[in-house]
């Protein structure tokens, strides 16, 4: 479904990956562990086409099409969707007429007929539940005022209803709580299935307790050094970073 | 003897003392002084109404309608209120016959407004429904023609009113216009006054709008002012909080275009304890147009504990786009709580960015931040469907869409 070969990215004349390469397939959980530094923000934004990251070198195929051809809203119609490590809060728009303009979006992309104002709300009420986000939330403006758990849960709300293809999680369990993390886990779990596929990146293990990976890749310095199962991950938690810089070296 | 001949007399020699506006007056230099004072301006002549010019009229609302500065059509008695032309009670002018002396504008518009309209709110009168005047402005034929509509509105003890002030033009393909209108508000003790004023006039006309209030004891007087048409807009507010617990609220939105010039000046005198005064500008930038905002508080001494609030953002969405913001605070007592702040910028990357990694277009993305720096300054109008409408007609023209259709109140 993704395939990155051989990466190069940089940001501000700066190379943050230096050919990276990840295959993703469809639904498989792929988790990116990295410590700071390591390109983990880098990839999630270049995958969802924000500008500002200058692709130097390498190729990202995205169902047989070259992602780097497509904007960041385009790529966002073609299914592919990132969970922000930190969601921008926009004063003034409210968050149901985002949401029902962005699902609507997608289906006229699709060529189907746009959701009214009650079938989005019938289909916001039922996604609300399967993710467990209180339904007042969604008639104040786009996370304003939100706690960190608020935001992160709006997040998983947007994936509930754009149903993407690929979803990308940039540290999803940043700022949260153990309760907090196991309802967003839980969202997330809520959302696997067999078509879907996602790439959790993350710095800590503890996350991938909650929301079990298929695949571990380890990103250093810009490169994916290392790919095992989950208990890779255990390993890291463990073990530290240092383990895997002292393996490289 | 009636004072109305001898007032408009003195108002011909002030202006002709003091001329057509210039630049050297800090308050018009931004705006376009010489095609005012070059454009040959005279009082425009009698014209029937052009029906379809006409904007739909709010709900369930019967209207006045005016035209070329004459009032054509409307109800003399509604919810309580009496309605009818200025004629020549003192009452009606008093209020103004001092500012003869320095406003060029308000001068021009005594010496050469026709029947006007008075509007009187009985003491305890609560109006439900906003009273809707439209001023249409039809230059009949290439005279470049002036009309100077002037409304007096009184509000009795405790009373409440709503008016809205629709200014257009007629068909495109009329002459050359300008507008001089004089708007009046006198609120006594309790009352509360609210007036929306949206300027939506044709590419060859000239609009300024000169609104005067006074407040009495713990009256509130509450404006909206929307700019979007004309080749020049200009709205000077000037309010008097002249008597204890007096207070005011002034919100406005412009949005200019192409080469436009929208020009705001207002001017807020606290002169009683326990006043206060809100201010909330906000402007839409693009192209070479040029937007302004000069805001003036003056605290007088014997204005203890007042408190005063001025804000103004303003949205550059054109490289050759231009915004002034001069805000202006002068206190003379330090038992106040002032704040004053001002902002020019584009939109914000990270909401575009988020919004478009939603899947909407870059055009989308745009109009709904647009529209969400807009729409606040549309709360709490005289007109719940006129704001509704215009906020409506923002985002289409903002956007080229609307997402903020109705909704169902149960989620």
């Amino acid at each position: 479904m993704l395939s990155i070969r051989d990466l190069r990215v940089s940001v501000d004349g700066k190379e943050i990956l230096k050919g990276l390469s990840l295959e993703v397939e469809p639904g498989t959980v792929a988790a990116v562990m990295g410590p700071n530094g390591s390109g983990k923000s880098t990839l999630s934004y270049v995958l969802a086409g924000r500008d500002g990251y200058e692709v130097t070198g390498g190729s990202m195929t995205y169902e047989g099409v070259d992602l780097l051809e497509l904007s960041a809203d385009e790529r966002a119609r073609a299914g592919i969707f990132l969970a922000f490590q930190y969601p921008v809060e926009i004063p003034g728009v409210s968050n149901r007429v985002f949401m029902k303009a962005a699902v609507n979006a997608a289906r006229r992309d699709r060529g189907e007929p746009e959701l009214d104002a009650y079938e989005f709300i019938k289909l916001l009420r039922d996604k609300c539940e399967l993710v467990g986000m209180d339904k007042e939330l969604v008639k104040r403006e786009v996370n304003r005022g939100f706690s960190g758990g608020e935001k992160k849960r709006n997040e998983i709300l947007q994936m509930a209803l754009l149903e993407p293809k690929l979803a990308i999680l940039d540290e999803t369990d940043s700022g949260l709580d153990i309760d907090a993390l196991q309802a967003v886990s839980g969202g997330v779990n809520a959302l696997r299935t067999p078509e879907r596929a996602m790439i959790v990146i993350t710095h800590y293990q503890r996350l991938l307790d909650h929301i079990i990976p298929d695949v571990v890749h380890v990103l250093w310095d810009g490169r994916i050094v290392k790919t095992g199962g989950p208990e890779l991950a255990h390993k890291l938690e463990e073990r530290g970073y240092d383990w895997v810089k002292q393996e490289v070296a | 003897m009636s004072p109305l001949p001898q007032l408009r007399e003195r108002a011909a020699s002030r202006f002709e003392a003091l001329g057509w506006p210039s630049a050297r007056s800090e308050s018009w230099r931004y705006f376009k002084v010489r095609d005012l004072r070059e454009g040959g301006f005279t009082p425009g002549s009698p014209a029937p109404s052009p029906a379809d010019s006409l904007p739909a009229a709010l709900d369930g609302a019967d209207r006045i309608v005016v035209i070329n500065g004459r009032t054509a059509s409307g109800p003399t008695e509604r919810d309580g209120l009496t309605i009818g032309p200025l004629g020549d009670s003192r009452r009606h002018f008093d209020g103004t016959s001092q500012l003869l002396d320095d406003a060029a504008m308000v001068a021009l518009n005594t010496q050469h407004f026709v029947d006007g309209i008075a509007i009187r709110a009985p003491k305890d009168a609560v109006s439900e429904r906003p009273l809707e005047i439209v001023l249409l402005n039809v230059a009949a034929g290439p005279t470049p023609a002036m009309a100077s509509p002037r409304i007096f509105i009184e509000a009795g003890r405790n009373s409440q009113l709503d008016v809205v002030f629709r200014f257009v033009s007629g068909t495109p393909q009329d002459g050359p216009a300008l507008t001089n209108a004089l708007i009046h508000v006198v609120a006594t003790d309790g009352a509360r006054v609210r007036t929306a004023t949206v300027c939506d006039e044709a590419a060859n006309t000239m609009h300024i709008h000169t609104t005067l209030v006074e407040l009495g004891r713990d009256a509130h007087y509450a404006s909206h002012v929307v700019m979007r048409g004309a080749a020049a807009d200009r709205s000077e507010i000037r309010v008097r909080l002249a008597d204890q617990g007096a207070s005011c609220d002034l919100r406005g939105l412009y949005v200019a275009d192409g080469k436009q010039v929208h020009d705001n000046y207002t001017q807020i005198e606290h002169l009683a304890p326990h006043t206060s005064s809100n201010e909330l500008y906000r402007g839409i930038i693009e192209d070479r147009a040029t937007g302004t905002f000069q805001g003036r508080v003056l605290i007088h001494e014997g204005a203890r504990v007042s408190e005063a609030h001025q804000l103004n953002n303003n949205l550059l969405l054109g490289d050759a786009a231009v915004a002034n913001a001069k805000p202006q605070l002068e206190i003379d007592n330090d038992d106040v709580v002032a704040s004053h702040g001002s902002t020019v910028g584009q939109l914000d990357d990270d909401a575009l960015f988020y919004l478009q990694s939603r899947g909407l277009s870059y055009e989308h993305a745009r109009g709904l931040l647009t529209y969400a720096f807009a729409s606040e300054v549309l709360d709490g109008m005289a007109s719940t469907t006129l704001a509704e409408q215009l906020g409506r007609e923002l985002e289409e023209e903002l956007s080229g869409g609307t997402e903020h259709a109705s909704w169902p109140t149960e989620l």
